[in-house]
C-alpha cells in the first residue's frame, strides 16, 4: 500500500472515531443533564416548568456536546492534516508523510528516501491507539453515567417530563392531545330582567352569578369528546366560533360542574346568587293609632322600598275590617301602583279618603305596603312593610254579654270601698290598739290606696290617648283624675296615721268612681281582669280517664357542621394517597358548605388555592376545620370534685 | 562571629522552641489528668444529640452535665438516662424548665370531647395545642387550669414556658341510658329535650294524672341497674317512686343528678348533698350570655351533708353540689328553671344550656372503657426528667481550658504556627 | 319550680282578646283532669316582648287579619325554634276569612310551609284518646265562618315535634265559657285542651 492509501484508510478510521465518540459523548452528556435533574428532584421537587425542560436540556447538551467533537474532529476531512497528525507523534518522519500525500507531488516526483521513510510511517498503529483512547473514553463515560442513571431511576420524571413537555407543545407526532380544559374560560350571561352587564372569567374555579344566569363554559380545541355534568344531568360540549363550548343555567342550589375531556377532569363550583326581594319600609302612618272617634279625611301614607337589582312596582294594601262576635267583615282593596323602572329604591305615596272607607266604631284599618321586583326567573319577588293597625273605638254599649269581662271601674270601686271600710273600723277601734299597730295598719292602708290610685290613673291614660303620641281630657278622664287627687290626699293622710282625716277624700273618690260606675261602661282593650280558678276545689275531679300513649324518642338534630368536618377529615386522609381526588372531595364539600356554613365554604376556597400552589395538606385546611369545630374552652363551671367552687 | 541580628533570631528560634515545648507539655499534662480524674463535658439543649453521639462513640467523659432550656425529647432523655451505664455519670440543670402535667380525659357525653387538667405554676401561660394549631391560651390562677375540648385530635399538648407536656386518650367510654323521672313541667320537658338533642338515649316516666294510665312514659323502663343506665335524672320529688331502685343504682356505681325540690323526698334525701331550701324567684331576668344562670330562679341547698363538696355558688348560696354514695355519684343542683336559659337566653344560649346540663349529667354518669391506641405521650416531662436523671445541679465545669474546641482552635494552630516558624527562620539562616 | 301559667297571645293587628273566658276554662280543665301543677290565672302576653319567653305555651286566636310587625316575626320564629309552643286558633273558622289567610300567610313567611298533621299523630293520644281526630266544634256548621267541617290541623314541625299548631276549628269559641257550666255538659270540649297542654309539656 502507498503512503497515500494508508493514510487515506487512517482518515477513513478517524472519521469514524469522531463520529462514534461524537455519538457516545453525546450520549453521556444528556444522561449527565439527566442524573442532575432526577438529583435535583430528589431534593427539590421540580416545577413542572423545569420537569418540562429536562429532555429538550438533555437533546441540547447531547447535540452541544455532538458539537464540539464533531468540530474539534473535523481536520480528519483534510488528508493533509491526517498525515500531520500522523506526523505529530511519529516527529522522526520530518514531515516526509506529509509530502508523499501532498497532491501537488506526484510519487515520480518524490526521492525514493522520502517514499521509503513515509512507508516507515507507524500509521496504523498510530489510528489504532489513538481510535482506542478516544472510543474507550466515551465508553467509559457512557457506561458511568449509564449506571448512575440505573441506579437513581429517572423513569418517573422522564416520563412526567415528557407528558408535561408534550402538554405544553401538544405537537409532537404521536403524542397524545393535551387536555382542552386548560385553557377555560366562563362567560356568564346574567337574565335579562337584571340588566347586568356579561362577564368573563378566566381559569375559574368558582361561577358566581344570579340564579338562572346562562353561563357558557369555552376551551379550545374540537368538541367531540368533551362533556359538562351537574349531577346526572350530562351534555357535550358543542363546536364554538373558536374551540369548543358548553352551555348551561345558574341552578337554584350550590352545584359543581364537572367538565371531562378524555382523562381530564375539571371541577368549577356553581355559587347560584339569590335575588332578594325588595324591602319595603312603612314611613307614614309613623304608628297604631286607636281613633276615639271615627275619623274623617283623607290620610297620607307613604312608603320607601330597596331593590339589591331593581325595583318593579309597589302599591299600598288596605284591609278594613268591621264587625263582632261570630260575624266579621273585611275588605281589601289597594292604592294603585307607582312604577320604579328598575331603579334601586324608590318611594310609594297614596292618599286613603277615610270618608269611602265606611268606617264604624270597632272597625279596624289595616295599611301596608307592598313592592315588586323584575325578577322573572324565581320570582317576581315580593317586599312587604310592616303593618300599621288603626282602630276606632268601640261604642262604650257595644260589648256583648257573653264576652264582656268585669268591668275595671267596678273592681276599683270594690276595692275602694272595702278600704272605706276598713279604715272606718280602724278609726273606731283605734283606742283599742297599741299606737305602733294602729299607725303600721294605718301604713297598709295607706298603699292599698296608692294601689288604686294607680289604676285608675292607668284608665285615665287610655282615655286620654290619641294614639299620636299626645293626649287630651275627655269628660270621663277628667272625673277620675279629680278620683286620683282625692286619693292622693287620703294616702297622705293615712301614711302618717290620720286615716280620720283621710276618710272624707276617701268618700269623696268613692262617690266619683260610683258614678262613673253607674253612667259609664268601658270596654278597654288590654285590661282584662283575670278570672282565678279555683285549683283545689276542682283538682282531679274529671270524670273521665286518660290512656297516655308512650313517649317517642327525639332523633339528635343533625349537625351540619359536623358533617362537614368529617368529610374534610375523609379528604385530609385520601390526599396522603390521591390529591387530586382530594381536591376534587374538597370542592363538593365546598358546595355543601356554601348553603350550610357560607363563611366555611370562604375558607375552604382559601385552602384550596392553597393546596394547589402546593402547601401542605395540615397547614392548608387548619383553618377551616377550626371553624367547623366548637371551641375549646377553659372551664369555669364545677370543677372535679374540689373543695371551695366557683361563684357564679 | 555571629552579628547581632543574627543571634536575636537565634533566640527567637529557641523562644519557639520553648513556646512548642511548653505546649506539648501542657497538653500532656492535661491528658494524664484526664486519663486519671476523667473528662468532665458539657453540653446543652441545642447540641445534645451530637454530644451524646460523642460521649457515646468518640469519647467516654467520666461526667457530663447538660444545661437544659427545655425538657429533652424522650428518645434523648432516655439515652441520657443510659450513660451512667456505660461509666458516664449525668448531671443536668435547668434556670427556666417549669415543673407541669396533662391529663386528658374523654367526657361521658355522646357529643364526645375530653377535658383537659394541665398543672402548673400558679400564673403559669398555658398554650393548648392540636395537630391544628393552637386551641387556647390562659394564665393559670391556682395550681393549674382545666379546658374542655369538644373535638379531640389524636394528641393535645400544653407549652407552659419551654415544656411540653403531651397527652392523649387512652380510653374509650361506653355510655348506657340515662333515665329522667319528674312530673309534666317545662323542667322535665326541656331537660330531655336537651339530653336527647346531646345525643343521650332517654327513658323517661313523666307524672300527668294519678289516674287509670295518665302517666306518660318513653322507652322501658326496666330494673335499674348499670348494665342499662348510666345515670338517673330525679327532677321533682314524684322520682321518689324509685327511690329504693335509685339508692341501689347509686350505691353499686351509678350516677344521680337530683333537682334540690326532689330532696324533699325522704327516699331521696339520703342520697343528696342538701336539701332544698327557700326559694329565690328569679324575677323574670333575661339570661345573659357571660352569666346565664345568675338570672334563673334556684331553690338553694341547706344543710351539707359533711361529705358534701361544693361545686357552684351564687352569693352566699349553694346552687350545686355532689357527694359520692357507695361507688356511685350523686350532684344536687339547685337551678330549677334552666328552660328559661334555654328560650329566654342569647343566640347560643339553646347550645350553652344543652352543654351545661351534659356536664352535669358526665360528672356523674357510670361508664365502661375500653382501651384504644394512643400515640405517645410525654404527660409529666419535668418530673419524668427528674425521675431517670435525678434533680438538676448546678453546671460543673468542662475540664481545665483544654477542651477540644480549646486544642483545635487554639493550641493546634498556634502549635502549628510556631513550628513553622522555628524551621523556616532556621533553614533561612542557612542552618539545617 | 316552673309552674304551668297559661298564656294568651297579646299581638298588634287583631283582637287578641276575643276569648276572654277560655284560658280560665282550660286551667280548670288541667286541674281536673291532671295532677299538673298550673296556676289559678292566665296571663297576657305581648308577642313583640321578651316575657314571651317566660311561658312556653301561648294561646293565639282572633277575628280580624293578622300582620306580625317584625318584632312579633323575630320573636315567634325564635320562641317556636327554641321549643315553646304557639297554639293558633281561626275564631271564624273560615278559610277563606282575612284571619286565615293572613296568619298562614305569616306563617309561611316566617317558617315556610305548614305541614299536615296525621289524624294518627300522637297528639291525639298522648293523654285522652280522640277515635276520629281533631275533634270538632259545634261552631263549624253553625252557618257562620265558611261552615265546613275541618278535618285536619297543621303545624309546623320543630325536630319532629310541634312547635306551632293551626287550627280552623274554631276552639276558642267552643271553649270560651266559664267553666262552671261544665258540670251541665256529658261531654266535656275541653278534653283536646288537656292534650294540648300535656303535649307541650311532655314533648
Amino acid at each position: 500500500m502507498t503512503p497515500l492509501d494508508r493514510v487515506r484508510r487512517a482518515q477513513r478510521w478517524l472519521a469514524a472515531t469522531v463520529l462514534v465518540t461524537a455519538l457516545l459523548w453525546a450520549l453521556s452528556l444528556a444522561m449527565a443533564v439527566v442524573i442532575v435533574a432526577v438529583a435535583t428532584n430528589f431534593i427539590v421537587p421540580l416545577a413542572p416548568l423545569l420537569r418540562a425542560a429536562v429532555v429538550p436540556a438533555a437533546l441540547g447538551a447531547a447535540i452541544l456536546g455532538a458539537g464540539v467533537i464533531l468540530w474539534r474532529g473535523r481536520r480528519a476531512r483534510s488528508l493533509g492534516h491526517v498525515a500531520l497528525w500522523v506526523e505529530e507523534r511519529q516527529p522522526e518522519l520530518r514531515y516526509a508523510l506529509v509530502a508523499a500525500v501532498d497532491p501537488r507531488f506526484s510519487v515520480a516526483e518524490l526521492s525514493s528516501e522520502l517514499v521509503e521513510s513515509a512507508s516507515g510511517a507507524d500509521v496504523e498503529g498510530i489510528v489504532r491507539r489513538s481510535v482506542r483512547r478516544a472510543v474507550g473514553r466515551a465508553l467509559v463515560s457512557c457506561a458511568i453515567a449509564g449506571a448512575v442513571l440505573a441506579l437513581l431511576g429517572p423513569r418517573d420524571l422522564l416520563r412526567a417530563a415528557a407528558t408535561e413537555f408534550a402538554r405544553r407543545t401538544g405537537s409532537r407526532a404521536g403524542a397524545p392531545m393535551a387536555s382542552r380544559l386548560t385553557p377555560l374560560r366562563a362567560e356568564v350571561l346574567p337574565p335579562r330582567y337584571s340588566r347586568l352587564p356579561d362577564q368573563t372569567l378566566v381559569e375559574p374555579t368558582t361561577v358566581a352569578a344570579l340564579i338562572g344566569s346562562g353561563v357558557a363554559f369555552k376551551g379550545n380545541g374540537p368538541a367531540s369528546g368533551v362533556t359538562l355534568a351537574v349531577g346526572t344531568d350530562v351534555r357535550p360540549a358543542a363546536d364554538g366560533t373558536v374551540g369548543w363550548s358548553g352551555t348551561l343555567v345558574m341552578p337554584k342550589d350550590p352545584a359543581v360542574v364537572t367538565l371531562r375531556d378524555r382523562q381530564y377532569q375539571r371541577l368549577v363550583v356553581l355559587a347560584p346568587r339569590v335575588d332578594s326581594a325588595p324591602n319595603v319600609m312603612l314611613r307614614l302612618p309613623v304608628h297604631d293609632t286607636t281613633y276615639q272617634t271615627v275619623p274623617r279625611g283623607l290620610l297620607t301614607v307613604e312608603a320607601g322600598a330597596t331593590d339589591d337589582i331593581g325595583l318593579a312596582y309597589g302599591y299600598f294594601e288596605y284591609l278594613v275590617s268591621t264587625g263582632s262576635e261570630e260575624s266579621f267583615q273585611t275588605a281589601a282593596s289597594e292604592s294603585p301602583r307607582e312604577e320604579f323602572n328598575n331603579a334601586r329604591s324608590g318611594m310609594v305615596h297614596a292618599t286613603i279618603n277615610l270618608d269611602t272607607m265606611k268606617l264604624v266604631p270597632g272597625s279596624v284599618l289595616h295599611i301596608r305596603a307592598v313592592a315588586f321586583d323584575y325578577n322573572d326567573v324565581t320570582g317576581p319577588g315580593k317586599g312587604v312593610s310592616e303593618t300599621r293597625t288603626l282602630r276606632i273605638a268601640e261604642k262604650p254599649d257595644s260589648t256583648s254579654i257573653t264576652a264582656a269581662p268585669p268591668l275595671p271601674i267596678d273592681s276599683m270601686w270594690i276595692s275602694q270601698r272595702l278600704l272605706n271600710m276598713k279604715t272606718d273600723t280602724l278609726i273606731r277601734t283605734e283606742r283599742k290598739l297599741a299606737h305602733e299597730e294602729f299607725a303600721h295598719r294605718s301604713s297598709g292602708y295607706s298603699n292599698a290606696q296608692e294601689d288604686i290610685r294607680r289604676r285608675v290613673l292607668a284608665v285615665v291614660a287610655l282615655l286620654e290617648d290619641n294614639g299620636v303620641g299626645g293626649s287630651f281630657f275627655t269628660d270621663e278622664s277628667k272625673l277620675l283624675r279629680q278620683a286620683a287627687d282625692l286619693m292622693w290626699s287620703a294616702r297622705e293622710e293615712l301614711g302618717v296615721a290620720q286615716p280620720d282625716s283621710a276618710m272624707p277624700y276617701m268618700k269623696q273618690a268613692l262617690k266619683i268612681l260610683d258614678d262613673a260606675r253607674m253612667a259609664y261602661r268601658y270596654y278597654l282593650r288590654g285590661i282584662l281582669r283575670p278570672v282565678v280558678v279555683n285549683i283545689e276545689r276542682v283538682r282531679l275531679q274529671g270524670k273521665d280517664s286518660a290512656a297516655a300513649s308512650p313517649l317517642l324518642p327525639r332523633a339528635v338534630p343533625p349537625d351540619v357542621r359536623a358533617a362537614l368536618a368529617a368529610r374534610i377529615d375523609a379528604a385530609v386522609r385520601l390526599y396522603r394517597m390521591a390529591p387530586e381526588a382530594a381536591m376534587d372531595t374538597l370542592t363538593y364539600v365546598r358546595v355543601a358548605a356554601l348553603t350550610a356554613a357560607p363563611v366555611v365554604a370562604g375558607a375552604l376556597d382559601t385552602a384550596l388555592v392553597a393546596l394547589r400552589r402546593g402547601i401542605a395538606v395540615d397547614s392548608a385546611l387548619a383553618r377551616t376545620r377550626r371553624l367547623l369545630e366548637p371551641r375549646a374552652r377553659v372551664i369555669a363551671g364545677p370543677p372535679d370534685w374540689q373543695a371551695g367552687g366557683a361563684k357564679r | 562571629m555571629r552579628s547581632r541580628g543574627s543571634a536575636a533570631r537565634a533566640g527567637t528560634e529557641w523562644g519557639l522552641r520553648l513556646l512548642i515545648l511548653a505546649l506539648l507539655a501542657g497538653y500532656l499534662v492535661h491528658a494524664l489528668r484526664v486519663r486519671y480524674r476523667g473528662a468532665t463535658e458539657a453540653s446543652d439543649s441545642q447540641g445534645l444529640t451530637v454530644a451524646l453521639a460523642r460521649w457515646s462513640v468518640v469519647a467516654a467523659p467520666a461526667r457530663v452535665h447538660v444545661a437544659l432550656g427545655h425538657p429533652p425529647p424522650v428518645l434523648q432523655r432516655d439515652w441520657l438516662a443510659a450513660l451512667p451505664g456505660a461509666g458516664t455519670m449525668v448531671a443536668w440543670g435547668s434556670a427556666s424548665l417549669l415543673p407541669s402535667a396533662i391529663a386528658v380525659d374523654p367526657v361521658a357525653d355522646p357529643a364526645g370531647g375530653v377535658d383537659v387538667a394541665v398543672a402548673t405554676p400558679a400564673a403559669a401561660t398555658v398554650e393548648l395545642r392540636d395537630t391544628l394549631g393552637t386551641l387556647d391560651s390562659v394564665r393559670a390562677v391556682a395550681a393549674g387550669v382545666r379546658f374542655t375540648v369538644p373535638k379531640l385530635r389524636p394528641a393535645l399538648e400544653a407549652e407552659v414556658g419551654s415544656v411540653v407536656a403531651r397527652g392523649a386518650v387512652h380510653d374509650s367510654l361506653e355510655l348506657h341510658r340515662l333515665l329522667v323521672l319528674g312530673t309534666a313541667q317545662w323542667e322535665t320537658k326541656f331537660a330531655i329535650a336537651a339530653l336527647e338533642e346531646r345525643g343521650w338515649q332517654v327513658d323517661a316516666h313523666i307524672a300527668v294524672s294519678p289516674r287509670h294510665r295518665g302517666d306518660v312514659q318513653q322507652g322501658e323502663i326496666g330494673d335499674v341497674d348499670t348494665s342499662r343506665y348510666s345515670a338517673v335524672v330525679a327532677i321533682d320529688t314524684t322520682a321518689a317512686r324509685y327511690g329504693d331502685r335509685i339508692a341501689r343504682f347509686v350505691r353499686a356505681g351509678g350516677g344521680l343528678l337530683i333537682w334540690s325540690p326532689a330532696a324533699k323526698a325522704p327516699a331521696l334525701a339520703t342520697l343528696a348533698p342538701g336539701a332544698p331550701g327557700i326559694p329565690i324567684a328569679d324575677e323574670h331576668q333575661v339570661p345573659t350570655d357571660t352569666a346565664p344562670r345568675s338570672a334563673l330562679e334556684i331553690v338553694p341547698l341547706v344543710g351539707l351533708r359533711p361529705d358534701a363538696i361544693v361545686l357552684e355558688r351564687r352569693g352566699d348560696v349553694v346552687t350545686l353540689a355532689a357527694r359520692r354514695v357507695g361507688s356511685g355519684r350523686v350532684v344536687e343542683t339547685g337551678y330549677t328553671n334552666a328552660w328559661r336559659w334555654r328560650l329566654a337566653g342569647g343566640d347560643a344560649a339553646p347550645d350553652e344550656e344543652r352543654t351545661w346540663l351534659a356536664r352535669l349529667v358526665a360528672s356523674v354518669a357510670y361508664t365502661g372503657r375500653r382501651q384504644v391506641a394512643a400515640p405517645p405521650t410525654d404527660v409529666a416531662p419535668v418530673a419524668t426528667l427528674i425521675d431517670r436523671l435525678g434533680p438538676g445541679t448546678p453546671k460543673l465545669d468542662a475540664t481545665g481550658f483544654m477542651t477540644l474546641a480549646v486544642v483545635l482552635r487554639w493550641v493546634f494552630p498556634v502549635l502549628v504556627a510556631a513550628l513553622l516558624l522555628e524551621w523556616s527562620s532556621r533553614r533561612l539562616r542557612g542552618v539545617k | 319550680m316552673s309552674q304551668f301559667v297559661f298564656a294568651t297571645a297579646e299581638y298588634v293587628s287583631g283582637d287578641w282578646e276575643s276569648a276572654p273566658a277560655l284560658p280560665e276554662n282550660l286551667i280548670d280543665s288541667v286541674a281536673r283532669y291532671t295532677s299538673i301543677d298550673v296556676a289559678p290565672v292566665g296571663v297576657n302576653v305581648k308577642l313583640s316582648s321578651p316575657e314571651l319567653f317566660d311561658y312556653p305555651f301561648v294561646w293565639m286566636t282572633g277575628h280580624l287579619p293578622v300582620r306580625l310587625t317584625d318584632a312579633e316575626r323575630r320573636n315567634v320564629k325564635r320562641y317556636v325554634e327554641r321549643g315553646g309552643f304557639l297554639m293558633i286558633d281561626d275564631h271564624n273558622h273560615d278559610i277563606t276569612g282575612q284571619f286565615h289567610k293572613t296568619v298562614t300567610e305569616e306563617i309561611e313567611r316566617t317558617f315556610g310551609k305548614m305541614t299536615r298533621l296525621a289524624n294518627t299523630h300522637e297528639l291525639y293520644r298522648c293523654f285522652f284518646v280522640f277515635e276520629n281526630p281533631p275533634p270538632n266544634t259545634h261552631h263549624e256548621l253553625n252557618g257562620y265562618g265558611d261552615d265546613l267541617l275541618h278535618r285536619y290541623l297543621d303545624a309546623v314541625l320543630v325536630n319532629g315535634r310541634i312547635g306551632l299548631l293551626y287550627s280552623n276549628k274554631d276552639y276558642s269559641s267552643e271553649w270560651n265559657f266559664h267553666a262552671e257550666t261544665k258540670k251541665f255538659m256529658t261531654q266535656d270540649p275541653t278534653k283536646f285542651g288537656v292534650n294540648l297542654i300535656v303535649y307541650a309539656l311532655t314533648r
